[in-house]
């Protein structure tokens, strides 16, 4: 019985380590795919490495009980040690003042060394428990049953680990302290197996960083902002600072100088892409004839709502009827504490948390006038199925004619160039809304604005006056003159637009960064 | 998502008092455009004027002052190579713009110690302002560089960590009993 518990718990551990290991990095490195790639690469490096060494560490050791649990004390050990050691590591690695713009290669190379560091060493040793277990039972049993019955057992524990990380632990005990609990269940086990009361104190030591503050909660802060609150969602990290000046930003992952959402009391316009939105119900109208009432829009990645006043505000004295989705209920929970909507806006807006955008979409029956997409997984990842032709034609069906589809798309890829994801995008625009397709640079930043519009011609730029209404901040004016604008197709034919089959936009966006990063 | 603006947020009040000790009076400025309406009816307007009343230098550096203020980064280089190169407020402008992304610090840096070795003998305000873009271009560049170094650096970091580990695996061996 106790090879199975000792299996079992050790399969449990792992598991857990691979996947709050990557929560517990979050917010000094992010979790981006890669580094999701090499947390999983590197746990099962180790325990290829822990079968192997457990194996021959089995053939000759006179006592394996001893060896199995020296392997869990120590793991524990170490595992704690991770835990209390990432925060000086990772300060240690990243300079002050850095920016999302600049970290690629740092935020690459230290999260890979610090899982290197603080999660290979205890999986391995986890992962030797498996050939020392398997010996110690042989003996009872014969190998093959002992071999299977540990196997069962201990794959048990790793769906356990799995399960329980994800739907139970992040949101209910938070990623620090189920990993110390895991550490201090390893380690009591460890000290118990071993039968020495001598070690059986220590086993209270991972209990001791149940003390200490949470170092996460004020990883890669900017100079001068406060943390207002931190949430762990199965999702990312989160949190939302407060800036000098009163600005709070809706923050995921590690943070930076970059944020989900903005909100200043009291003011109207968010400022950056999110104003540009303001074009979005004008451009609808423009043409049309007939009266839009109400004037429906959807908005996917709705966040704490940023682009809710600009919306409202172009959609004049129409009445606005919003549906906001967004994947993480923690972000509009946090938004609705932290940055709320005026009261009058609210009311415009039905929220709906935890669906899936491109999913709840196909559920809508009336035709739209707008559907803005603004969304962004693990900071700047735009999720790979929001940004297909496929995608792009299933808005196309949604909208009316005249209707808008506008995107915030953060690159740095040239717009003139046939190459790079604005190209791509377009391109896949291009597939279901032909020639009418408009990209807007947004003033001082990396982001564009695209827009795309059914059936219908964009208004010239040049009759864009008369559509303003006054009070529009003047950064929306600079985005609409000719040298932040461009009009209908990609003058580069060989791009290739993303399909749902092929999809290379994670290695672009990737690749992208890298380029970007100081050399 | 948004990246990258945060890092001119303390640059953004001094800029604009470089502004308004330019070339253009306070009568002006009032009348200039203020939101995006405005920029548009102005911009409108302009195309009206004959070639010749547009190339003016006043009209012209009033027309980048306007895109400077709104950040419409084409038409502001697009006015600046209409003025000479060693135009005091062209320079000043085009190093202003030079801020906005990390791409043109090492430009705009350049450019501020021209005009600094140039045109020290501009409105002390101005020349404090220049100075200011100048130390902070500068310090940009230098966290670039150390930024640089961290990276060549951190290529040694995943070796170092695996060599720590066959270390680790190989005690392991010996040790356990």
């Amino acid at each position: 019985m106790k090879t199975l518990l000792a299996a079992g718990l050790s399969g449990f551990a792992v598991l857990t380590v691979e996947i709050l290991g990557v929560h517990l990095l979050a917010p000094w490195f992010g979790t981006s795919a890669l580094v999701w790639s090499q947390q999983i690469g590197l746990v099962l490096g180790a325990i290829a490495l822990g079968g192997w060494l457990g194996g021959r560490l089995a053939s000759h050791t006179p006592v394996p009980w001893k060896a199995a649990s020296i392997c869990l004390f120590v793991g524990g050990l170490l595992l704690v040690s991770g835990i209390f050691l990432l925060e000086p590591f990772a300060e240690a690695l990243l300079p002050e003042g850095l920016t999302l713009d600049e970290a690629a290669a740092v935020f690459q190379r230290g999260s890979f060394t610090a899982a290197l560091l603080f999660f290979v060493p205890p999986v391995l040793l986890l992962s030797m428990l498996s050939p020392l277990l398997v010996q110690i039972r042989s003996v009872e049993r014969g190998a093959g049953r002992a071999a299977g019955d540990l196997s069962a057992v201990g794959t048990l524990g790793s769906l356990l680990g799995v399960f329980f990380s994800t739907f139970v632990a992040i949101p209910s005990l938070g990623v620090r302290l189920t990993l110390i609990c895991t550490c201090f269940a390893l380690v009591l086990a460890g000290a118990l197996l071993w039968q020495r009361k001598a070690v059986l104190p220590v086993a209270g030591l991972p209990l001791a960083l149940l003390f200490l503050p949470d170092p996460a909660h004020a990883a890669n802060l900017l100079p001068g902002a406060t943390v207002l609150e931190v949430a762990d969602s199965p999702y990312q990290h989160l949190r939302v600072i407060e800036l000098e000046g009163g600005e709070r930003w809706l923050q995921m992952n590690e943070g930076l100088d970059s944020f989900q959402s903005v909100f200043r009391e009291g003011q109207l316009w968010p400022g950056g892409y999110y104003d540009l939105f303001v074009l979005a119900p004008l451009y609808a109208r423009a043409g049309i004839p007939e009266r839009r009432d109400p004037m429906r829009a959807w908005i996917l990645g709705f966040g704490a709502g940023s682009a809710m006043e600009p919306l409202r505000y172009g959609s004049g004295g129409h009445r606005l009827e919003a549906v906001g989705v967004e994947l993480d209920p923690e972000v509009v929970a946090l938004g609705d504490r932290w940055m709320p909507m005026a009261e009058d806006t609210a009311a415009m807006v039905e929220v709906v948390a935890g669906a899936d955008a491109r999913s709840l979409l196909r559920a809508c029956s009336d035709p739209l006038d707008v559907v803005i997409i603004d969304a962004y997984t693990r900071q700047f990842e735009i999720p790979l199925h929001l940004a297909t032709e496929e995608f792009f034609a299933e808005v196309h069906a949604h909208l009316a004619p005249g209707g808008v589809l506008a995107l915030n798309l953060g690159t740095t890829s040239s717009v003139d160039a046939g190459l790079g994801l604005l190209a791509r995008i377009r391109k896949g625009l291009e597939v279901s809304f032909g020639e009418n397709v408009r990209l807007q640079r947004v003033p001082k930043s990396r982001n564009w604005v695209i827009f795309a519009r059914r059936d219908h011609a964009f208004p010239k730029a040049s009759t864009l006056a008369d559509l303003l209404p006054e009070g529009v901040p003047i950064a929306v004016g600079a985005a609409c003159l000719p040298g932040q604008l461009r009009d209908g197709r990609t003058p580069v034919m060989s791009a290739t637009p993303f399909t749902d089959d092929r999809n290379p936009l994670l290695l672009e966006q990737t690749s992208e960064w890298w380029r970007e990063a100081p050399r | 998502m948004r990246a990258g603006l945060r890092r001119l947020g303390a640059l953004g009040s001094l800029l604009l008092v470089c502004l308004l000790t330019g070339p253009l009076g306070a009568q002006q400025e009032s009348s200039l455009p203020h939101d995006a309406r405005s920029l548009l009816l102005y911009e409108r307007n302009l195309e009206s004027l004959a070639p010749a009343v547009r190339a003016a230098e006043e009209l012209t550096l009033q027309r980048a002052y306007v895109y400077l203020l709104a950040g419409a980064e084409g038409e502001l280089r697009e006015e600046i190579r209409n003025l000479t190169e060693d135009h005091p407020d062209a320079l000043r402008f085009a190093l202003q713009a030079d801020c906005w992304s990390p791409n043109t610090f090492a430009d705009g840096r350049r450019r501020s110690e021209i005009w600094l070795a140039t045109h020290a003998n501009r409105s002390a305000a101005e020349v404090k302002v220049v100075t200011a873009v100048r130390d902070w271009l500068t310090a940009a560049e230098e966290r670039r560089t150390s930024l640089q170094e961290e990276r060549s650096r951190s290529r040694w970091y995943p070796l170092a960590a695996g060599f720590g580990v066959l270390l680790l695996g190989w005690l392991l061996v010996r040790l356990l009993p």
